[in-house]
């Protein structure tokens, strides 16, 4: 089973093709506004590099989020039309999620952090076991301090974050964790299209995927919503 | 000869739209996805409401307008949209959706100007018409004289200063108390009042200034609402509103035959929301017949966005194999015509 996996959660723009549990292929490029500009190119060169076309794969995986609005509906949108044209099925995958599984077998509680808007970042707890990754808390928004001061209250063991909201705010972690707490190495900070694609082999295969029109971006937060005077 | 058929996509503001256009002049499907009654409670289109909303309506247009024209997603020659300008939250879903599904159908991408989108509604609603011919454009984003010399070549014979003609009439709705959007509910007001009740200014600029300027007229409305409010006075809102509708109308009027006297054409085009406006057609129509000027404008519901009169300036790149590329941008600022 071939599906193409598309990340474009935060400013990394990342595409990549996985075969069952095995990633083909995988570009990750970093533009913080380029998004629009690269994604279908990057696309097209991971499809050539593999000789496979759009109507090849079996389905698509794409991460919905949370993250920058914009960026992901970027990414989203892309998957929809993509999988529309050739009638196959999306499986969309918390970007949080996506996250978590690069820690898949280690100990402890899990962290992924991603920076939201307004000094605020999203985060949300899993645990990893034999049947893989579960998710303990619902998907968070909040400050970075009232992450750390809500883990400190209640965490027993060890913790560990990643993600690069977790990277940007360490200092404040560590501060109120202490030693419980480590982060993750520098490769695992930010959200990539490998993972995401192989987690959409599996879910496809265990659960099926979607229609391309019912997948929705995970936003968490509602929109700002300035009232016109 | 074989038929081309185009799908237009159009999201630069708050209607997901998609349509199949036959050869740039049959209209196939135009599939319109209004958001007006979620952006009507915030009393206006709220950016980031608006591309959610397009980003959860886009597959079911294009499925809806592709499965009404009787085709497959495999019938299609070529993909067209907006590009800009408009909201860019927005538009960047209309424009990521038709590269995705130029790319996996293997067809051209073809990127339009919204503006130029508008202008060719005439198309679609008048199929003996053709280049040269003057085009006003007049909506909530622009007010622009255009001049069409042949297809696809555009001359800007004269714009908006300040606010476009459409913000002024959503401005002063606002001001007279009507709901989102203002520009319908103002005209429906004004029907029932006297357009020379009050004499609001028309801004002519310098002699022979195919130039607009709206705001001046919109201060002096609402510098006019307040003092009679402060006085205690009795105002008529219909005769506000028919009064400034008026003010506008011939502003618009005057310089659209001005512009067509200048450039020597005979065909004189409406586009645009604000084309939809009764008074102003009418007007139009009437100084038109007094110059021995063909006036045309496309039917209502090609005024407001829609995705058909996108497909359709996208059939004429398409004939001219005008192309965009898989790294297309969308744009919140894009002039019609690149130096």
């Amino acid at each position: 089973m071939r599906v193409l996996g598309i990340e474009t959660s935060t400013s990394v723009i990342s595409v990549a093709v996985a075969e069952d549990s095995k990633v083909l292929g995988e570009f990750s490029l970093t533009a913080k506004q380029g998004h629009m500009k690269n994604l279908l190119p990057l696309i097209d060169q991971l499809l050539s590099g593999l000789e496979i076309g759009v109507g090849d794969l079996d389905g698509f995986a794409v991460s919905v989020g949370p993250g920058s609005f914009t960026s992901l509906r970027v990414g989203l949108t892309t998957c929809k039309a993509l999988a529309h044209t050739v009638k196959k099925p999306v499986v969309d995958i918390p970007t949080l999620d996506v996250l978590a599984w690069g820690l898949q077998g280690v100990p402890g509680l899990i962290c992924p952090v991603i920076t939201a808007r307004r000094d605020e970042v999203y985060a949300a707890l899993y645990v990893s076991s034999e049947q893989g990754i579960k998710r303990l808390s619902s998907y968070l928004a909040l400050s970075p301090i009232g992450l750390a001061e809500r883990l400190g209250s209640e965490l027993r063991g060890k913790i560990i974050f990643t993600g690069e909201g977790a990277e940007a705010n360490w200092p404040s972690f560590y501060e109120c964790l202490g030693d419980k707490a480590s982060l993750a190495g520098p490769v695992r900070m930010w959200p990539r299209a490998g993972q995401t694609a192989v987690l959409g082999v599996k879910i496809l295969s265990e659960e099926g995927g979607k229609e391309p029109g019912a997948v929705q971006a995970l936003y968490v937060k509602p929109p700002a919503i300035r009232r016109q005077s | 000869m074989p038929s081309t058929w185009i799908l237009g996509i159009e999201t630069s503001c708050d209607e997901t739209s998609a349509s199949v256009v036959r050869d740039g002049s049959y209209i196939a499907s135009n599939i319109v996805a209004s958001q007006i009654p979620i952006h009507r409670q915030y009393g206006g289109v709220v950016p980031e409401v608006a591309s959610r909303q397009h980003l959860e309506k886009i597959t079911y247009v294009v499925d809806k307008a592709v499965d009404d024209a009787g085709l497959g997603l495999d019938d299609i020659d070529g993909v067209a949209v907006t590009v800009g300008p408009g909201l860019i939250g927005a538009l960047l879903v209309g424009v990521a959706a038709a590269k995705a599904y130029s790319y996996a159908l293997n067809i051209p991408f073809i990127p339009v100007h919204h503006l130029e989108a508008h202008l060719y509604a005439n198309f679609l609603s008048n199929t003996e018409l053709a280049p040269p011919l003057l085009c006003l454009v007049v909506s909530g984003g622009h007010t622009s004289l255009i001049l069409l010399k042949d297809h696809l070549e555009y001359e800007i014979m004269g714009t908006t200063r300040d606010d476009a003609a459409g913000e002024a009439f959503d401005k002063i709705a606002r001001v007279l108390g009507l709901p989102y959007p203002g520009g319908p509910a103002l005209e429906e007001l004004a029907s029932q009042g006297d357009p020379q009740a009050v004499h609001f200014p028309r801004a002519w600029l310098s002699k022979d200034s195919l130039e607009f300027s709206f705001s001046g007229l919109k201060t002096a409305v609402m510098n006019y609402m307040r003092d009679k409010q402060g006085n205690e006075e009795a105002v008529s809102l219909p005769d506000v509103a028919a009064s400034f509708q008026a003010a506008v109308v011939e502003v618009l009027v005057v310089k659209t035959i001005l512009a067509a006297k200048k450039s020597g054409v005979r065909d004189v085009c409406l586009a645009g929301g604000v084309a939809a406006n009764s008074t102003l057609r009418e007007q139009f129509q009437r100084a038109a017949d007094q110059e021995g000027l063909r006036f045309y404008f496309p039917e209502k519901k090609l005024c407001t966005d829609n995705a058909a009169m996108v497909a359709c300036a996208g059939y004429f790149h398409y004939l001219a194999e005008e192309f965009g590329t898989l790294a297309q941008e969308a744009y919140a600022n894009y002039p019609l015509i690149n130096a």
